[in-house]
């Protein structure tokens, strides 16, 4: 069953154009990642599935209802939490809690019950009754979170759920999100720059570039059909610049990332011992040699080699 | 149904963050009270004249301090909104249910609820100054309703500014409206002392010389009702244009669909 259909959606502000004719659909219970540099157009699609903004051409269905003529009926459907966490600072985390699930309808008796488990599950109970204004990143967000589930909702919808968390929250979040997926059998709809979160957590990605679809499938497919593994390493005793502009004259699919040398090979066995050989004639001794199948990042260079640089990709 | 229970929660919420700002709630009452005792002890001598009909003057310029206060009052409702948006706190209202409109009307009865303890309180001041209700109970209760009654209206324009400029400052800004409001009328003399053409012709197009007008009216004996619904109409114009306003600018400005 399709929890999120988008049908050849396209939004433009003005004469930039944010979004050129996307399509795609999520699968009830799937969790599934939306992936891109900054500006490729991830936040304008969340907002249009959440009822924030309409669609220039196009359509979004979630759980069969439109967003743009039922949004009330879609809101009921879906939990936002968007890149900027919305809460009060002035307000309580219960408070919060308390008056968004009473937007939605929940009973008094209901509404507590709701926030306080939700606050129990979110490790929030301690600071419950703390000014927002007082609580840490990783809170915040965990709140934002939250908030976002106080009515139950069969959808999840996370913009950028990690960024600006240390490496602890980040992982403590992923556990929460995962338990979401697993436990609880929600759909998650995410975005993320970061790639190996969606590696993490998704069933399925999307790679958006420049408002455009790049690739869709599962992580593990999509790595698998770029065909190439990653062999890296580096070389003491030479400039890495040098040393790469070397091996693109001895045609490698090569990268430079920080003082290593990255290359895309389809035959790594063969392109390892070539290396080795060109290393000897020019009297250079190859370092922390590795040869690895291609991470999300790989993926997603390649796909849009030409236009990102290697550190756009990694951020 | 929902309409009103979502009102009530956001108004509730609303008035409970007026209350943890007290720091903004002190300069309006302030300036208030300052236009109350400085007006009241430079120009009292001037009730002498025989167009005050012996009244007092304190009497004369209550209407003053109470509608100033109500413009402060109500223009905190734009500056609430402006810190939900900035927060995004009134984006993560948005992806509730809920009505918009109940989204921008909560501020502004909680601006309304603001202004009218500022009034009780000006009023409760000015008694200690002299001040006489020779129309009793009616007449106070007639107060606090115009006072409120002008305070949706400046809330309308307030939350529209809000939306309009998304902007703290610009918001902020926009309230200096305030000065050709009140001063711009027969603030601190009866029409019949006011000379200058210009002015006249000022004084008869601001809607605030007919709110302060049936003031007075609700604090004169005899009692002339005619004041009073001129003053009346002049809120009802005012609130009908505002709040248009400001709806239209909730659908517009946050493209927050309904």
């Amino acid at each position: 069953m399709t929890a999120i259909q988008v049908d050849h959606v396209k939004k433009a502000y003005g004469t930039v154009q944010a979004l050129a004719d996307v399509s795609f659909h999520v699968n009830s219970g799937e969790s599934f990642g939306l992936l891109g540099p900054n500006g490729a157009g991830k936040s304008t699609l969340i907002r249009i599935i959440s009822t924030l903004e309409s669609p220039t051409a196009g359509e979004v269905l979630v759980s069969g209802h439109s967003a743009a003529k039922d949004a009330h009926r879609v809101r009921q459907k879906i939990g936002v939490a968007l890149q900027e966490t919305g809460l009060d600072p002035l307000m309580t985390g219960r408070e919060i809690l308390l008056l968004t699930a009473r937007l939605f309808g929940s009973t008094a008796h209901q509404a507590r019950n709701r926030a306080d488990f939700l606050m129990e599950r979110f490790q929030l109970t301690d600071v419950a009754g703390r000014h927002v204004g007082t609580y840490s990143g990783g809170m915040r967000r965990r709140l934002d979170l939250a908030v976002a589930l106080a009515h139950e909702p069969d959808i999840v919808i996370l913009d950028e759920p990690t960024t600006g968390l240390d490496p602890t929250n980040r992982l403590a979040l992923w556990d929460l999100l995962r338990s979401l997926s697993q436990d609880d059998h929600k759909t998650l709809l995410m975005t993320t720059q970061y790639l190996e979160e969606a590696d993490a957590l998704c069933d399925r990605v999307l790679f958006i570039d420049h408002g455009h679809i790049v690739a869709e499938g599962t992580p593990r497919d999509l790595k698998r059909e770029m065909g190439y593994s990653v062999i890296r390493f580096s070389a003491a005793g030479t400039a890495p610049d040098w040393l790469a502009a070397y091996l693109i004259g001895h045609r490698f699919d090569c990268e430079l990332d920080g003082a290593s040398i990255e290359i895309y090979s389809a035959n790594p066995e063969e392109d390892v011992f070539r290396l080795g050989e060109l290393m000897k004639a020019e009297r250079l001794t190859m370092q922390n040699l590795e040869v690895r199948p291609p991470s999300l990042d790989d993926v997603f260079l390649h796909l849009t080699s030409g236009e990102n640089t290697k550190g756009a990709a990694n951020l | 149904m929902t309409f009103w229970r979502d009102l009530w929660h956001l108004t509730v919420r609303a008035l409970l963050i007026t209350i943890r700002i007290p720091w903004a709630l002190i300069p309006n009452i302030a300036i208030s009270l300052f236009f109350l005792v400085v007006y009241n002890g430079g120009l009292s001598g001037i009730a002498a004249l025989p167009q005050f009909a012996g009244g007092h003057y304190i009497n004369f310029i209550l209407p003053v301090a109470v509608v100033s206060g109500a413009v402060g009052g109500a223009g905190g409702a734009g500056q609430a909104l402006i810190r939900d948006m900035e927060s995004g706190f009134l984006t993560k209202m948005a992806l509730t249910p809920t009505s918009r409109s109940a989204l921008v009307l909560a501020p502004m009865i909680a601006g309304i609820t603001q202004l009218l303890v500022q009034t009780l309180i000006i009023v409760a001041v000015s008694l200690a100054m002299g001040l006489q209700f020779p129309t009793g109970i009616g007449g106070f209760l007639g107060i606090l309703a115009l006072t409120a009654g002008w305070g949706l209206a400046f809330a309308g324009y307030a939350v529209a500014m809000a939306l309009r400029s998304r902007s703290g400052q610009a918001a902020q800004a926009a309230t200096f409206i305030f000065f050709p409001l009140l001063f711009l009328s027969d603030t601190f003399v009866p029409m019949s002392l006011i000379h200058a053409h210009w002015m006249r012709f000022l004084v008869r197009i601001n809607p605030t010389t007919y709110v302060f007008n049936a003031m007075r009216a609700l604090l004169e004996k005899p009692y002339h009702p005619a004041p009073v619904w001129h003053g009346v109409l002049a809120i009802l114009g005012a609130v009908a244009v505002t709040l248009t306003w400001a709806f239209s600018s909730t659908r517009k400005s946050l493209s927050l669909r309904n």
